[in-house]
Parts: structure tokens; C-alpha cells; sequence
């Protein structure tokens, strides 16, 4: 629409700029004709006076003009106009010459009878003529279809008698030769009427003569029996005669066609360019747009979680970087998916999560946790009874029912050591009731045994015995390791105690399963049923510490721990 | 009896000739020549008659020359006299001579004149001369004759030729006094040198002294010898 309503403007402006300039420069042209119409006329007018003045003062002329004046009969009368006519051909460039009398009576003259008649030349002429130094005047009177530009010269012997009148023909001859020379179409106009006019101006001559009433000097679109012109009406030198004006026209067709082609053409290449812009537009728009689609499209299934989505990149443009960014993003977020899913399979999903939405630093911060071991009895005997994928698959199966029992209680598995788990309460989810949840977890992990057992028992496999040791206290906890390889753990004296606790287990005096520290105990909620193992001397401590045996339900009581 | 008539004579000394000032005779000194007449002749009965001389804007004309009509009963005797070319001018400028005078044109100058009339009161041209008139020119019919001369445009004279002896010329307020004029009814006429066309005439009553005669003149117009202008142009 911009592009249009610019082009238009411009269209216009251009329009209306070519045909100010049209009219300007046709005006110019018609003044230019005009002033060398007037100047040619102004000089053969000057010649022709030049003759006539010589004429004028001419003795021979003279003498012979009075003596035939003075006979005053038909002969001499005749002979006076012979002789007009004589002198007529001598000056040459005379339509007619006439003697007139001071006051206007014509004495003798070339023309007809009847065209004299018509020709009217009144003393005013001859009194304008006294008044200049030259004793000579100018009028153009009309004379049939031509105009006459009229001079009157005394005859001068030596004082003013009789005057001389010359006629110059201002004819259709005169317009067409100079309509041929200027290109213009000629009028000649006098008292409002249209006298002479070149031919192609000869039906037009009513509504030419009506228009020169107008103002001469400004140009006029005449409409002229179904024509446009465009003219100017310029009067005659007011010395000549101020009651005739020339009308230079030229046909508008013919003089505003190379405009008029110039517009066409113009018109021509908006058009074009309208369309080109347009179908530029539009192929524009489609390469934005189509782009666009795919990339919302992307992001819509990466919203959904289909981190495989993908856009195709088309070009070398923003769009084309953009695509490719997306795709990055898209590659980045699937790898993270699947980083995670690793995470949570090698790691509890509390720990992943913690992981995931914690700022991965390295250090830590004292927490205070249960800590939950776990080992196998004679698993080093077992083991070496199994080939080693069987091996695996029985621990995973074991570590399965563990893990599961730990979770289910609350707690995380922050490790596995061969046989052994390490197993987390109270962190990195920070939980009141951490005792409680560990003890219920090692009553759970039995339980968890027990099933398991019944099976291999079907299975015709050896039993699963595991001890546990369980410790409650200050720990840190955080991300240990290094830049780039860290796991999230629990680092201090609880860790220990509670691996010493479970190795306890193995003691047949206690005849326990599970041992907790008189910390864990002490920070027990619920009720739970403990026995007291009195003081007893930890590897590693200095101070014997009181222990507690978590023992499971009675059925299971009369069994002995074997070791 | 004789009586002095005095005889108009427009000095034309001047370059300017009949192109100078519109009121050419009025600034133009003028001489009277003295001719001896016989008044005995005619009846001195006469009354005495005031012509005003006007221009066609009012302006009163100064040396104008007003005569009456008396049907060639007062006319004067004829006389010799001579209107001579000097500086290519002629001398005097206009002369008024009674019917039947004879006029002769001596050329003083050193170039050749032609000297001519084409008026209807005489027609007549003396071809190239210098020096004594080659011939003596007789006015016999009454009028205004123009004289040119066919070498030097610009060179003009009048004579007027009266067959009366009732004539005068006006004074600087346009009037003129004349004296003697018969009884009855007269035609009394005036004229000037940038008259339009022929004399003016009016007719008096007996018992009437004053008239006034209103003169249609043209424009005064320039012709100077080309060397006036400095040379070629």
C-alpha cells in the first residue's frame, strides 16, 4: 500500500510537473512566433514604406499627379490610376495603392471600384499621420477574407496635398507560409472577428472569434469544433493597429502526444513494479513465514517433552540461524533428558532432583542424618560359588528389594560398595522423623529378605543374610569430588559408626540383625521396639558407646543368626 | 492716387523653415515691402471690420492672412517683385501680390535650384538655374500657390494672390483690421500656411465690425535638410 500510494504521488506529481512544463514551454513558443511574426511583418511593412516614401517625394510623380488633377476628365483620371498601378509594380510588395484627399475622398486607386468602396480609409488616418515626424501612419483594415495592414504617406509637393495609401496583405497566403515556418495554426482577428486563419482553423472561426475576446496573454485551451487547442492571443503593435490580434494555437493532441506517451509508459512501469513489489512481497512473506510455522511447531513439542523435534534449516539467513539454535537447543535438552534419566538410575531421585535443581557446587553443609548400612553375611563365600553373571543378577535382585525399601521408607541410596548399601535419612530432602524412617527402612530391608529368601529358597538358592547398622548425627553433606566427577554424599564419624554398628551384627552375642547408635535411639519419635546391648567397645572410638538391637517381629526371633 | 499697400513678407532665414515652431509666423520677423499704389481708384466709403483668427482649439493665430471678397473691384494693380532662394531657403516665405503681378525667383546660392508649383492657382517649373531667374513668373489667377523646389525637399514659399485690396495680416491676438470695405454684403476669407485645405470664408453683414473665422490647421511638422542631421545616418 505504501509502495503504491508513493508511486501514485509521484505519478501525479510528475503529471502535473510535465504538463505545467508543456503549457510553459508552448507558451514561450507562441511569444517566440509571435515576436518573429511581428518583427517580419514590422520589417516588410519598413521596406515597403521605404519605396513609398521615396514615392512620396517623388517629383516626376508629383508633376505628373497635377497636371492630370488639374485636366480633371475621364482620360486623366484613368491615366492617374495607370500610373498607380505602374508605381504599385515598381514598389512591389503592395496590395494597392490610392491617393486619398486630406480629408479621406479617395482621388484615384488601384482597386476595383467595388472593393474601394468596401475599403474605407477615414481622414483619422491622415490626421494620426500629421501628428508623427514622419507624416506616416499605420491601420489594418478588412478587405474581403483579408486583412489589409494599411499605411498612409503624404504626397509632398513640397507641403502635404494629397495622400498616398498603401495596402500590405495580410492574407491566407501569409498565415499558411507562416504556420508552415512556426508550426502554429494562425488567426487573424479583427474587431472580434476571425478574418483570416490557416485552413485547419476555417470551421472554428465562430468559436475563435468569440474566444478573443478573453485577454490576450493568457494561453487558452480552446475547444474548437471538437478540437483542443491550446494559443495565445497576441494584439498587433499598438502602432499598427490596437483593434487586431494574432491567434497562434496548436492542436493539444499533437502537442501534448509525447506527454501523453510519457505517461502511458509511466503508467506502464508502476504497474509493473506494483506487481513485481507485490509478488516480491508475498514470496517474502512465505520465507518468513514458513520457517516461523516449523519453528512453533518445534517448540511446541519440545512443550510436550518431545525433545526430539527438529526444524529443517533452509537458509543462511536470521531465520536460518534461528532454526539452527533451536535445533541446538533441542539436541542440549534431549542429551539433558537422558542425562537425567542416568542420573536417577544411578542415583536415588531425591539426590537426582536435588542435583538437577541445586546449583552444582562442589561443598557442603552439615546436616543432621541417619545413616543406614547394610551388608550380606559370607557373601565373599557366595560369590565364589557363582559365576559372575549370575552373580550380578542375584545382588541386582537383592539390591532391587533394598533399594526399594529404603525409598519407600523416605531415604535415599547414596552408594552401593559391593555387597554393602549406604543409605541416607534426612538428606538431601531434610526430614524430622530420619530415625524413625531408617529403623522402619532396616525392619523393611529384613522383610524385603525374607521374601527374597522364600523365592531362592524355591529356587533352590542359598539364602540372603544381611546386617545392618544404623547411626544418627551431624554429617556434611554436599557434592564431593572434582570439577568435573562429583557425587553427592555424606561425609563423617555417623558413616563410620554406622558400618562399625553393622559389623556388630556379626558378634552372636547380641544376636542381632539390626544395631543402632543410643543416638539414633535417643532421636526416635515413634515407638519402636529396641533392646538394650549395653556399652561396648567401637574400633575407632575411645569410649565404649551404649548400642541397641532393632528387632524384627517375634517369629523371626528363635532364628539364630548364623557367624 | 497712390497709395502704399504694404506687402507680407515672412522672413525665412532660419534653417528651420516651415518645420520649425507651430506657431511658425508669429516668432518669424517680417518685413513690409512698400508698393506704390493709387488709392484715388477706389471709394473710400468703406466701413471698418475685426476679424478674430482661431485655431480649431480656440488658440487665436497669429499672421494669418485675412482678405474680402470684392469680385476683383478693389483689386490692386499688378507689381514686379521677387521671392529669392537663399541658404536653400526661400526668402520671403510668404508673399502676397495682387492678381496679374509677376514675380521673379533669383537663386543666390551656389547649388542649382528647381524651383515649382503644383497648385491649381499656378502650375509652373523653372528647371535648374543658379543665379538670375531664367524666367519671371505672372500670378494671373487668384489663390494660394505652394512653391517647392525638386532638389531640396524641405524648401517651401507661398504666394497668395488676391484680387482684392482689402486684405490684412493678424496681430499677435488673432485679429485682423480691415479697412474700406465695400457696402453690402462681403465675403471675407482668412488662411494661414498650415491651413487644412482651402481658405476659410465667412460672410459679413453691412454694419458688422466684428467676425471671427475659426482656422482647422495640422500639425506643424519638422523637414530639415539631411546635412542638419550630421551627415550619413
Amino acid at each position: 500500500m505504501l509502495l503504491a500510494s508513493t508511486q501514485t504521488v509521484t505519478f501525479l506529481l510528475v503529471a502535473a510537473a510535465e504538463r505545467k512544463h508543456a503549457q510553459k514551454r508552448i507558451r514561450a513558443e507562441i511569444e517566440e512566433a509571435t515576436r518573429v511574426f511581428i518583427q517580419v511583418v514590422t520589417q516588410t511593412v519598413r521596406q515597403l514604406g521605404l519605396a513609398v516614401r521615396l514615392l512620396s517625394s517623388d517629383y516626376a510623380f508629383a508633376s505628373t499627379f497635377a497636371q492630370l488633377r488639374n485636366a480633371n476628365d475621364a482620360v486623366a483620371r484613368a491615366t492617374l490610376e495607370s500610373a498607380l498601378q505602374n508605381y504599385r509594380g515598381r514598389i512591389g510588395l503592395a496590395s494597392f495603392i490610392r491617393l486619398i484627399s486630406s480629408d479621406g475622398r479617395t482621388i484615384a486607386d488601384t482597386l476595383s471600384a467595388e472593393a474601394s468602396a468596401k475599403l474605407v480609409v477615414d481622414e483619422r488616418l491622415v490626421f494620426r499621420a500629421e501628428e508623427t515626424p514622419g507624416l506616416q501612419a499605420t491601420t489594418i483594415e478588412a478587405l474581403g477574407d483579408t486583412l489589409q495592414l494599411v499605411m498612409v504617406y503624404p504626397l509632398l509637393a513640397p507641403e502635404p496635398s494629397v495622400w498616398i495609401v498603401v495596402g500590405f496583405p495580410l492574407d491566407a497566403a501569409l498565415a499558411a507560409e507562416f504556420s508552415r515556418l512556426s508550426g502554429f495554426e494562425i488567426a487573424f482577428v479583427h474587431r472580434g472577428k476571425v478574418v483570416v486563419c490557416t485552413p485547419d482553423l476555417e470551421r472554428a472561426k465562430p468559436t475563435l472569434a468569440s474566444n478573443s475576446t478573453i485577454p490576450s496573454g493568457e494561453l487558452q485551451t480552446l475547444d474548437l469544433d471538437g478540437r483542443s487547442f491550446l494559443g495565445l492571443t497576441v494584439p498587433f503593435p499598438e502602432d499598427f493597429d490596437d483593434r487586431t490580434q494574432i491567434a497562434m494555437l496548436r492542436s493539444l493532441e499533437a502537442e501534448m502526444a509525447p506527454f501523453w506517451q510519457l505517461e502511458r509508459v509511466l503508467i506502464v512501469l508502476n504497474a509493473i513494479a506494483l506487481l513485481v513489489s507485490g509478488i516480491a512481497g508475498v514470496l517474502v512473506a512465505r520465507g518468513v513465514t514458513r520457517p516461523l510455522i516449523g519453528l512453533a511447531e518445534g517448540v511446541g513439542k519440545i512443550m510436550r517433552g518431545d525433545y526430539s523435534a527438529r526444524v529443517p534449516v533452509n537458509s543462511a539467513d536470521e531465520l536460518g540461524a534461528l532454526a539452527s539454535a533451536f535445533n541446538r537447543m533441542a539436541i542440549g535438552l534431549e542429551e539433558r533428558d537422558q542425562a537425567r534419566d542416568l542420573l536417577g538410575k544411578s542415583v536415588s531421585p531425591e539426590v537426582a532432583h536435588e542435583l538437577m535443581t541445586s546449583n552444582l557446587e562442589l561443598g557442603g553443609e552439615i546436616r543432621s542424618v541417619t545413616i543406614l548400612f547394610s551388608d550380606l553375611r559370607e557373601f565373599t563365600t557366595f560369590s565364589e560359588t557363582q559365576s559372575p553373571h549370575a552373580l550380578v543378577e542375584q545382588l541386582n535382585a537383592y539390591f532391587t528389594e533394598v533399594t526399594g525399601a529404603v525409598e519407600a521408607a523416605g531415604g535415599v541410596v547414596d552408594k552401593y560398595i559391593g555387597d554393602a548399601v549406604m543409605a541416607i535419612f534426612g538428606a538431601p530432602v531434610q526430614v524430622a522423623d530420619h530415625a524413625d524412617r531408617a529403623v522402619s527402612a532396616a525392619l523393611a530391608i529384613l522383610q524385603a529378605e525374607e521374601n527374597l529368601n522364600r523365592e531362592r529358597g524355591e529356587q533352590g538358592l542359598s539364602p540372603f543374610r544381611t546386617g545392618i547398622g544404623i547411626s544418627t548425627g551431624a554429617v556434611v553433606a554436599g557434592n564431593v569430588g572434582s570439577a568435573k566427577r562429583h557425587n553427592y554424599t555424606v561425609i563423617g564419624n555417623e558413616v563410620n559408626l554406622a558400618s562399625r554398628l553393622e559389623s556388630l551384627t556379626k558378634q552372636t552375642i547380641f544376636r542381632a540383625r539390626v544395631i543402632c547408635s543410643d543416638a539414633t535411639r535417643a532421636a526416635l519419635k515413634g515407638a519402636h521396639a529396641l533392646r538394650d546391648l549395653g556399652e561396648t567397645e567401637i574400633r575407632g572410638k575411645k569410649e565404649a558407646l551404649r548400642i541397641w538391637a532393632v528387632d524384627p517381629p517375634v517369629v523371626e526371633r528363635e532364628k539364630e543368626i548364623p557367624d | 492716387m497712390k497709395i502704399t499697400l504694404p506687402r507680407l513678407v515672412y522672413a525665412s532665414n532660419s534653417r528651420q523653415g516651415l518645420g520649425g515652431p507651430s506657431h511658425l509666423l508669429s516668432c518669424q520677423p517680417f518685413a513690409w515691402l512698400m508698393v506704390i499704389c493709387f488709392l484715388g481708384a477706389f471709394p473710400a466709403a468703406g466701413s471698418e471690420l475685426q476679424v478674430l483668427v482661431k485655431d480649431q482649439s480656440g488658440r487665436p493665430v497669429e499672421s494669418a492672412i485675412v482678405w474680402a471678397q470684392t469680385g476683383g473691384k478693389t483689386s490692386l494693380p499688378p507689381l514686379q517683385t521677387q521671392i529669392i532662394q537663399k541658404n536653400r531657403q526661400f526668402l520671403p516665405a510668404v508673399t502676397v501680390v495682387p492678381v496679374g503681378s509677376a514675380v521673379r525667383f533669383p537663386n543666390q546660392d551656389n547649388v542649382q535650384h528647381h524651383v515649382y508649383s503644383f497648385s491649381f492657382a499656378k502650375t509652373f517649373d523653372i528647371p535648374l538655374y543658379i543665379g538670375e531667374s531664367p524666367q519671371t513668373i505672372q500670378f494671373d489667377r487668384p489663390g494660394i500657390v505652394t512653391l517647392g523646389c525638386n532638389i531640396h525637399d524641405w524648401m517651401a514659399a507661398y504666394v497668395v494672390v488676391l484680387d482684392t485690396g482689402v486684405f490684412a495680416q493678424t496681430d499677435a491676438k488673432g485679429i485682423a483690421s480691415l479697412r474700406n470695405l465695400p457696402g453690402g454684403p462681403v465675403i471675407v476669407c482668412a488662411w494661414y500656411p498650415r491651413l487644412r485645405g482651402e481658405p476659410v470664408k465667412s460672410q459679413i453683414e453691412p454694419g458688422q465690425s466684428f467676425a471671427e473665422l475659426t482656422l482647422t490647421l495640422r500639425p506643424a511638422f519638422r523637414r530639415t535638410p539631411p546635412d542638419d542631421r550630421g551627415g550619413y545616418r
